[in-house]
């Protein structure tokens, strides 16, 4: 061990050199200080621009479309003017309901499991599960529903439609619930065991609903998302150019029905589309200013 | 005292149905008796045999480590629910054995309560929510009932005055110490008949300290508390018995009075005289 004479000789040396070179420091701090930030100003000018530029298109596309009926009417004949697009709203809400009933309790199940469990070769397995599948193309999905939904039964349906999103949501909101847990301090956990709880009540009733805000705001981007899922669709719902609300029964979907207009040849069609992608947009938007509202604290701000 | 322990033990299975709700909690002999418990190969209490009397106080002092915590958290059966966590030996509450195989580890706990070191109060509950939580947990739904023993708990842990117009708000309002008396509320609001607190004032202000202490003294004779502290001082001050462990072994258990000024083991006057520790 050093003598304290000799640690105070050595202090007193750095402080002298630091004094010395401490302008010239300062004066890098700072350029490198004000280059950060102006990189970070200039990436989160960047990243509105897709965003503000996609808004802006749909909204002078899509806007002139986008009259009452494109929520009460069905698609028009080619040729015919007017029509809307209602049975694929329907439709759209009919699959993401199906998905987040399947969805959300299997994904929040997984996500408090893998929490509680961290370190165990279950829970590690769920994890690594949750992200081999949340990197699954989407499209894969689809034909694994396919495979074992449709073809069996020998025709598309909303219910496998509704169950491939699902798939996709399960892995999202599992991790995003193991994350949130995780956050909740153990002592909680142990306090509510304490007071007599049960395990799976101290788990849902005290663990889960303290992370609540954070899992609620995953489920909602989750359904923001797969509401706009196109691919896994198309070889599931199918599509349908009438009402269906039935679960056995092929079902229009916005995005599907995106899809298939956008590449017609008719104007109309082509601008229903473009109201249709704005429809959507604003369902996301829907989505994520609920998020916000449920997630805000039932106490306000924290403090005195 | 000694009655009030006898009667109830002669009353049939002491930990089966807990206390009525509210009521004055009775008081409790625990016994730990040859106990250890150990996380996974590591052993960290070693053979306890100690008695904690009913109504009385006793402190449980020792260098950081020494098993103290862990040892209050087996007698109600919160150890167990860590990973890798066993143990050997009997905890007699009031003459049950609470790891007999046909105890059930809630039906111990809603009797042997545990305050944590950091106050824990739940985020998203409200002040009143917290105190009557085990309640709840426990199947008590009546509205006026869950309100009278908010009350009353929050007046025994001297915190009515303080929050009796904001029952409604967030914890989060309320400073450490008193977040700290509120989780003291919370756990005397099922009645129970121990009281284990594991280093209550370790992150509190003086202030604070001293309410936790006289809430402590207060609750002398009415329910039985077993304290953790790392605190001499305050072993000195609030306890009627204190027990001093060291490398998970119970070096010494006597009145408080008696170990602080003529301890019978060398290594308790070595710990109390500030030799190490």
């Amino acid at each position: 061990m050093t003598s304290p004479r000799t640690e105070t000789a050595t202090h007193r040396v750095a402080t002298t050199a630091l004094a010395a070179a401490l302008p010239r420091a300062i004066g890098r701090r700072r350029a490198v200080g004000r280059l950060m930030v102006a990189v970070a100003v200039a990436g989160s000018v960047l990243a509105m621009v897709p965003l503000l530029l996609i808004t802006w298109h749909l909204i002078d596309k899509g806007a002139a479309a986008l009259h009452l009926s494109f929520f009460t009417a069905l698609p028009a004949p080619v040729g015919e003017a007017g029509g809307g697009m209602a049975n694929a709203v329907v439709g759209t809400l009919l699959l993401v309901s199906i998905a987040a009933l399947i969805g959300v309790p299997v994904g929040i199940g997984a996500g408090l499991y893998a929490a509680e469990h961290r370190g165990q070769p279950v829970a590690v397995m769920v994890r690594f599960v949750s992200e081999v599948l949340s990197g699954l193309p989407t499209i894969v999905i689809g034909i694994f529903a396919w495979e074992f939904l449709v073809r069996p039964v020998r025709h598309f349906s909303a219910l496998a439609g509704g169950i491939s999103l699902a798939v996709i949501m399960i892995p999202l909101v599992a991790r995003a619930t193991e994350e949130m847990v995780l956050l909740v301090p153990a002592a909680l956990f142990e306090t509510a065991l304490a007071l007599g709880y049960s395990r799976w009540r101290a788990a849902l009733g005290v663990v889960l609903r303290t992370a609540l805000p954070g899992v609620v705001t995953a489920v909602l981007v989750a359904l923001a998302r797969v509401a706009g899922e196109t691919a896994p669709l198309l070889f599931t719902a199918f599509g349908n150019q009438y009402w269906s609300v039935s679960l056995r029964q092929p079902v229009s979907a916005l995005p599907l029905q995106i899809y298939t207009y956008a590449i017609s040849p008719y104007d109309e069609w082509r601008s229903l589309a473009w109201a249709g992608a704005l429809v959507l947009i604003g369902l996301a938007l829907v989505f994520s200013v609920a998020a916000r509202i449920a997630t805000r604290r039932r106490y306000g701000r924290r403090g005195r | 005292m000694a009655a009030v322990g006898a009667e109830r033990a002669a009353s049939g299975p002491a930990v089966a149905p807990a206390a009525t709700p509210g009521e004055r909690p009775a008081t409790a002999r625990l016994r730990a008796d040859g106990f250890s418990a150990s996380f996974g190969a590591s052993r960290v209490v070693r053979g306890v045999t100690a008695e904690f009397l009913p109504g009385q106080v006793t402190a449980v002092i020792g260098p950081s480590g020494c098993g103290k915590s862990t040892l209050l958290r087996c007698l109600n059966r919160l150890h167990e629910t860590a990973r890798g966590a066993t143990t050997e030996g009997a905890v007699w509450l009031d003459g049950v054995d609470i790891y007999a195989p046909d105890v059930s580890a809630v039906a111990v706990r809603r009797q042997v309560a545990l305050v944590m070191q950091r106050p824990t109060p739940f985020p998203m509950l409200s002040i009143e929510e917290n105190v009557v939580a085990g309640l709840r947990a426990g199947g008590v739904r009546e509205r006026a009932l869950l309100r009278e023993v908010a009350e009353a708990s929050l007046r025994r842990a001297g915190l009515w005055d303080e929050v009796e117009y904001r029952l409604r708000a967030s914890p989060a309002t309320l400073s450490g110490g008193q977040q700290q008396r509120l989780c003291v509320a919370r756990a005397l609001a099922t009645s129970p008949r121990v009281l284990l607190l594991d280093e209550p004032t370790a992150s509190l202000d003086p202030v604070s300290v001293q309410k936790i202490e006289e809430l402590v003294y207060e609750l002398r004779g009415h329910v039985t508390v077993v304290m953790v502290t790392h605190n001499m001082q305050q072993a000195a001050r609030v306890s009627d018995a204190t027990a001093f462990m060291l490398h998970g072994e119970l070096v010494e258990m006597a009145p408080t009075s008696r170990l602080f000024t003529a301890p019978s083991d060398q290594r308790t006057e070595d710990y109390i005289t500030g030799r190490f520790g």
